[in-house]
């Protein structure tokens, strides 16, 4: 039924951004933003408040237009081609459906506008409600649906016209966790089935990893990284990517030594060793950040010599595994987790302890921009 | 409405005991007396009804009140929708300066404005001495104590009662709404055909039927600027009270008033039932 979505050209871009800039007044809202994305593909837009995902996709969408900069859909400019013309399905936040019109009409809507004969819409709304399970509401009213219902609608309306991108602004964030769950896991099914391409906001992290084929993380209207969740987790490109995807320790460092095989660096706490983000030169002498998942901090009682030497402060229990905080030599803090079996987890506060940590897990990021 | 305050319904009742006490006392009691004038005179009788429905004058005057009212209730409509929407789209000072616009009037006595007319309408008038001082005519026009110069006025007092409450149906419609329609394949003119015009129709309803009713009963304005070839039905009402001392049939007519206006309101209501059409069903 809705083939038009499948992966027709190979790996040619579905979408490609070249430089895109909008400015709110002193506010550069999207600020030089270049970006593929492959037919089928699932890409998330990932960043803090503020940081320009709703602006990105009302430019790719056409309600506001670019200062400046390109974009590309199939390889035809569609920069200035208006919001009705752009072939892109668009989920918003608060589903937006028409709350005089019934769900039947609500889907029916695209189609009416791009002149589908009657017979031909009726057969495609029943198919797009069959998608996302809603056969049996087409008579409902919006207000008689429940959230996660209306939320179907308004994706069943955003598919029905088969558009070459589908866009979504947070189409999960009213629902409650349980839904939002449930939800996530259907429509990554869904967009699996259509091979459709989509581009999803969100600022949920946990969202964006478990359903993304790769995330955009965005920074101040910049990209910060694009890649696929395990590169962002294993390989973060900057403190600010590594501090915004899963849990993170940061800390100054110092550079003493570049060495083929790492980093070796000064710290407060003690000498160690990392490994530098690809694409950053480093210089002897020079400040650093630095950035340390804490299951990949190894924790063991007692005070070993080749180890940084610390304090038990608390240990957390969180049920598959357990936090420890300890107090480093220079009083700064660091978290570890350790398993709940593990001898270490069950240490009394201020007990000597001694941490380390593989150069290939030790993030040395540029200081200064994080 | 539920009940949000925590206020028990015998303690809201009580505060507005004061109000409808008033209402009773100043409005109901008075329409009530006068009414029962028609009826009884002094024993009950329908000769006052009876006079009215055979006389063709005064049939004719109620038809073209009716009229009247329907004409103006359709251009104000015209001429207010897209000023309504301009106020509810519209942000910061323009928005202050057109809402000003439309509500000084509102706030300026109907007399004053009724009399504004005539200084521009009248035969050595604004109008006049500007269209003749600049070549369009020879001869001044004929434009007070027309029908025209009667549904001009009106429009002008009655804008006010039909923008305000399109203005806030409009402005009740959520940002999203026009754009997902407009993502969606719609032009602009079938966005505004297909979901912001129906959004917005019970705010045009509710200024038609106030519109309607307030220039069915106009008195002030029709007899000033259509002078006394313009007969209103409320205009034989004053006739038969003030001047011919007709009290009953004055009372008549006034009843026929009352309850065409209460059946238009009532069949406005069913006819396009308004809360379906509401945004929040
Ligand atoms: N219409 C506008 N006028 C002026 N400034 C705007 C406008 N829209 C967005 N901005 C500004 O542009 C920046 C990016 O906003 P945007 O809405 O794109 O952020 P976001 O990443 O979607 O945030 P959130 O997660 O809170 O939705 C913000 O600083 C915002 O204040
Ligand atoms: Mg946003």
């Amino acid at each position: 039924m809705m083939t038009p979505h499948k992966n027709q050209g190979g790996d040619s871009a579905a979408l490609s951004i070249r430089s895109l800039v909008k400015r709110y007044g002193s506010v550069v809202a999207t600020d030089g933003v270049s970006l593929d994305v492959s037919a089928g593909e699932f890409m998330s837009l990932l960043g803090p408040s503020g940081s320009g995902k709703t602006t990105l996709l009302m430019l790719l969408a056409g309600f506001e237009v670019a200062d400046g900069g390109e974009i590309r859909m199939r390889d035809r400019d569609i920069s200035r081609v208006p919001p009705n013309k752009r072939d892109i399905g668009m989920v918003f936040q608060r589903y937006a459906l028409f709350p005089h019109m019934s769900v039947a009409q609500n889907v029916a809507f695209p189609l009416r506008m791009r002149g589908v004969a009657k017979a031909d819409r009726e057969a495609r709304v029943r198919a797009a409600l069959e998608t996302v399970e809603l056969t049996g509401y087409l008579d409902r009213m919006p207000a008689q649906l429940s959230g996660g219902q209306q939320q179907r609608v308004a994706l069943a309306r955003a598919i029905v016209f088969e558009p070459g991108i589908l866009l979504m602004d947070e189409p999960l964030g009213a629902l409650d966790r349980k839904l939002r769950k449930h939800m996530q896991v259907e429509l990554k099914e869904l967009q699996g089935r259509l091979g459709a391409t989509v581009i999803y906001v969100t600022h949920d992290q946990e969202e964006a990893l478990a359903m993304s084929d790769r995330v955009a993380i965005i920074n101040a209207g910049r990209i910060e990284q694009l890649a696929t969740p395990r590169e962002l987790y294993d390989a973060p490109a900057s403190a600010f990517v590594g501090d915004f995807i899963g849990e993170i320790n940061l800390f100054d460092a110092k550079v003493e030594e570049l060495e083929s095989g790492g980093i070796k660096l000064a710290s407060g706490f003690g000498p160690l060793t990392g490994t530098p983000v690809p694409g950053a030169t480093f210089s002897r002498g020079q400040k650093v950040h630095v950035g340390i998942r804490p299951e990949r901090i190894a924790v063991r009682a007692g005070a070993a010599s080749d180890g940084w030497q610390a304090g038990i402060r608390q240990t957390i229990f969180n049920g598959s595994n357990v936090t420890v905080y300890a107090t480093m030599q220079d009083g700064q803090e660091l978290r570890a987790t350790v398993a709940p079996n593990d001898r270490e987890a069950s240490l009394a506060r201020g007990e000597a302890i001694s941490l380390s940590a593989a150069p290939r897990d030790v993030f040395v990021f540029p200081a200064g921009a994080a | 409405m539920s009940m949000r305050g925590g206020l028990s319904r015998s303690t809201a009742a009580l505060m507005a005991l004061p109000l409808a006490a008033l209402m009773i006392a100043a409005f109901v009691w008075p329409l009530v007396a006068f009414l029962s004038v028609s009826l009884f005179d002094p024993g009950f009788t329908l000769e006052h009804y009876a006079r009215l429905f055979a006389t063709e004058l005064y049939l004719e005057v109620l038809g073209e009140t009716i009229l009247t009212a329907l004409i103006v209730t359709a251009v104000t409509l015209l001429l207010g929708y897209p000023i309504a929407w301009m106020m509810a789209k519209l942000r910061g000072r323009w928005a202050w300066i057109v809402a000003a616009c439309v509500l000084i009037p509102l706030w300026t006595p109907v007399l004053v404005r009724s009399y504004a007319w005539i200084i521009i309408l009248q035969r050595r008038g604004v109008l006049n001495t500007t269209l003749a001082s600049l070549g369009i005519v020879d001869q001044p026009l004929t434009l007070l104590y027309t029908f025209g110069a009667v549904v001009l006025a009106m429009t002008h007092v009655l804008m006010p009662f039909m923008i305000l409450p399109i203005q806030s149906s409009l402005r009740a419609i959520p940002e999203e709404l026009p754009r997902a329609a407009r993502g969606l394949g719609a032009s602009h003119l079938r966005v505004f055909t297909s979901v912001i015009l129906p959004l917005s129709l019970p705010g045009v309803m509710a200024g038609c039927l106030m519109v309607f009713i307030i220039a069915l009963g106009f008195y002030i304005t029709p007899a000033l600027v259509g002078g006394p070839r313009t007969l209103m039905i409320s205009t034989l009402i004053t006739q038969q009270a003030f001047e011919l001392l007709n009290w009953p049939f004055a009372a008549s007519i006034s009843t026929v008033l009352l309850v065409l206006t209460l059946g238009i309101a009532i069949v406005f209501r069913r006819l396009l039932n308004v809360d379906r059409l509401s945004l929040h069903a």
